[in-house]
């Protein structure tokens, strides 16, 4: 039996909580006094030019990367250098990566029944039952018995997201999801996410996409140089009538 | 129209014939045999010349003639044996050295591998000097530093390091089996990374049980039970001799135990399986088979303990030269009963035989003997070899992608998972094609035992060579044997290299 410590309900208080955090790559100031609050069933987007430190800042959240000064808490767990708390948190945060990093000498109902049965303890068929709705819901059902290197970029990024969602997580931390597909198959990804949005799924998505940033997200925040410089509602971020923070000005000049 | 005129093959000084390129390949195919048979039938015939010179036909009759000459490390074979024998002792030496040595060596290459990769500054370092100073001077180098500098500075064999030292000492015997029990309850129940407080208490209160148990009974109590220690591996210049376990009269019925007990261990090994497989709730499998396992054998060992004994035995006295009757445990403690009573009246499937030298002092009569000439190809091999081993699976390791890690902590994998279900089977499909390398390496690296006149097939041939004369077939001979073993080392590893495959499109 799984017991989670603390449950936030939906709603009430932040599910992640970031104040003052700070991180370093040696002498790299990457993080610089990150304060950010998410909210249960909140869709959060991080924009920034390559280097602003938006990838560190959610491989911080579940601790792939270590933040040196501050606080981080998630799910209502402070994270630390207890190991017992990082794997908790863990359980409770799903990750996609930009280079999708299936198990390739997995099937796909391998790689997802994987955590499932050693994490959580399930069952082999009830992680497989899930596994198999979870392929339905991204749409490749079909492809539950073949091996990640038999798939394309497309499918196997939404493999990843089933795999990710099978731990039945809180939050989903997104990764430049679509950074790494060709154009045909970023639709197929993105319109899996939107999916997952509409049902609820609180989530950061690191990504480039800004009409899914436009249309999805509640909130966007855009980083440069390790700091939050700017975040507002994307109706507001869009829009030409809003006067920017220049560095912001001039990031939106360059994509739109 | 100028243009197309020029670049027309018929102005060309060759017929199209000879420049189509299938037919271009197919003479080339016919100069490159035509060569072949030449130089093949160039050798044949002066191979002939050569043989007829020496008035020796190639034949393999000689085999069943007399060898005449003694081998080491030969077991019961003997100068009045055939070739055919010899050259069996050689094979068998050969294998004796290759089949060991791969085990040995692949247990210490993954380790030293591993190590190579620690966290721990100290063990990295000499790891990799290991490494570092091993694979980069000669092999023959190194089996000759066994032979000359580690093996000749040990002791004569009269003054022999001995392990155990012999002699009667106290064991606190019951804190020991009190402790062992303790310990075995903490690792049942207090595991896993979300133990409940309960358990840590256990644990704690556990670890101090065991300490207080020791300490009273070792500082306290004091003496424990007598123990009676028998040398079990002597070590001298001589090589090194090892205790014998003998089967006895109750060999059979124990092996019995043994066998119901693998057989339970296994059932309850797939039933614990299936139960995780169906329920998800994890349980310790492989430790509770090894538990009712070593359970069945101890059990088999008590019982064998209880079996119906004659109150007295006759027990031949050689000074009276009379067979006297004499009590069970006495005839047993005299020390004069044969090896043939022992066994047949022993309480235990297995009888001990510490390593005993001859009366001169100079064989070793009873026990397993090792000489010097194995120890030093053996040792030579097998630790050249693992630093190349060591550095294929560090290799493997790192050639795991970082994303492959980073995906199973974000699933939340514990470590040994990642290890064992990520990290471990993606390493392998890269470690195994080198590793099988250098196995054949190994096994023909053998070869340099003639270097400490270790009788291995190489040796005894290049002897049947020079007594007989018979050169071809002595090396079609060793070439076959070598052939042989490098083919069987390339069919379990290419065997286990499909396993490992990766499925892509």
């Amino acid at each position: 039996m799984q017991d989670s410590s603390t449950q936030v309900m939906a709603g009430d208080e932040p599910i992640i909580i970031c104040r003052e955090m700070n991180k370093w790559f040696g002498d790299f100031h990457v993080l610089r006094n990150i304060s950010l609050e998410v909210m249960p069933q909140e869709v959060l987007v991080i924009i920034g030019p390559s280097g602003s430190g938006k990838s560190t800042l959610i491989r911080c959240i579940n601790r792939l990367e270590e933040h040196q000064d501050g606080t981080i808490i998630v799910n209502g767990i402070e994270l630390s250098h207890d190991v017992q708390n990082i794997a908790e948190i863990r359980r409770e945060t799903g990750m996609v990566f930009q280079q999708f990093n299936l198990f390739p000498h997995l099937t796909v109902m391998d790689n997802i029944t994987l955590a499932p049965m050693k994490v959580r303890h399930w069952a082999r068929d009830r992680a497989e039952q899930r596994a198999m709705d979870l392929l339905e819901r991204v749409e490749i059902p079909e492809q539950a018995f073949k091996y990640p290197g038999q798939l394309s970029g497309g499918q196997q990024q939404r493999v990843a997201i089933a795999r990710a969602l099978a731990m039945e997580p809180k939050i989903m931390l997104f990764d430049e999801p679509t950074s790494a597909l060709d154009p045909e198959m970023i639709k197929e990804v993105l319109d899996v996410m939107k999916e997952l949005a509409r049902t609820g799924m609180t989530m950061l998505v690191v990504t480039h996409e800004m009409g899914f940033a436009r249309e999805v997200a509640d909130r966007v925040i855009f980083m440069d140089m390790g700091r939050i410089v700017e975040e507002g509602p994307p109706e507001n971020f869009f829009s030409p009538d809003i006067v920017h923070h220049p560095r912001t000005q001039e990031f939106l000049d360059q994509i739109l | 129209m100028s243009l197309q005129n020029e670049s027309r093959p018929s102005d060309n000084l060759l017929p199209a014939v000879f420049r189509d390129g299938r037919i271009l390949q197919g003479i080339a195919q016919i100069i490159f045999a035509i060569i072949v048979v030449i130089v093949l039938n160039d050798l044949q015939t002066r191979i002939n010349t050569a043989l007829e010179s020496t008035n020796q036909s190639p034949n393999f009759e000689f085999l069943q003639n007399r060898a005449g000459f003694d081998l080491a490390d030969s077991g019961s074979y003997s100068s009045n044996d055939r070739y055919i024998d010899a050259f069996r002792v050689g094979f068998i030496n050969t294998l004796r050295v290759v089949l060991l040595g791969l085990a040995a060596t692949t247990v210490i290459g993954i380790m030293v591998g591993i190590f190579l990769l620690s966290s721990n500054f100290l063990l990295r370092t000499l790891s990799r000097a290991y490494v570092e100073v091993l694979r980069n001077t000669p092999v023959l180098l190194q089996i000759f530093a066994w032979f000359y500098i580690a093996i000749f500075a040990l002791p004569p064999q009269q003054e022999a390091i001995a392990f155990p030292q012999e002699g009667i000492r106290n064991l606190p015997l019951l804190q020991f089996a009190f402790s062992l029990v303790v310990i075995l309850a903490i690792w049942q129940y207090s595991g896993g990374m979300r133990r409940p407080a309960w358990r840590t208490g256990v644990r704690q209160v556990g670890i101090a049980i065991v300490v207080l148990v020791n300490l009273f009974g070792i500082v306290l109590v004091g003496s424990g039970t007598p123990i009676e220690f028998l040398p079990g591996i002597y070590i001298s210049i001589k090589g090194v001799a090892i205790f014998e376990l003998i089967p006895s009269s109750l060999f059979g019925v124990w092996m019995v135990f043994v066998v119901i007990g693998i057989v339970v261990a296994i059932l309850l090994w797939r039933y614990f399986g299936f139960i995780t497989e169906s329920t998800g709730q994890p349980i310790a499998k492989a430790r509770i088979a090894l538990i009712v396992f070593i359970g069945f054998v101890l059990l088999g060992w008590l019982v064998m303990g209880m079996r119906p004994t004659p109150s007295v035995i006759g027990v031949y006295d050689e000074e009276r030269d009379v067979i006297e009757e004499m009590p069970y445990d006495d005839a047993f403690e005299s020390g004069m009963l044969t090896i043939e009573q022992e066994l047949e009246y022993t309480r235990q499937p297995l009888i001990f035989r510490p390593p005993m030298l001859d009366r001169r002092g100079r064989n070793v009569e009873t026990g397993i003997e090792i000489s010097p000439s194995y120890l030093a190809i053996f040792l030579g091999l097998v630790i050249y070899t693992s630093a190349f081993i060591a550095e294929i699976v560090r290799a493997g390791i790192q050639a795991v992608p970082k994303g492959q890690l980073e995906a199973s902590r974000a699933l939340g994998l514990s470590q040994g998972d990642m290890l064992r279900l990520v990290v471990l089977p993606q390493a392998l499909r890269v470690i195994i094609p080198p590793l099988g390398n250098q196995f054949l390496n190994l096994s023909k690296n053998s070869s340099l035992a003639i270097a400490v006149a270790y009788t291995d097939i190489y040796q005894v041939t290049f002897t049947i060579i020079n007594q007989s004369g018979q050169s071809v077939t002595g090396m079609v001979m060793v070439l076959l044997a070598y052939l042989v073993i490098s083919l069987c080392i390339s069919l379990v590893m290419n065997l286990v290299n499909q396993r490992f495959q990766l499925v892509t499109r």
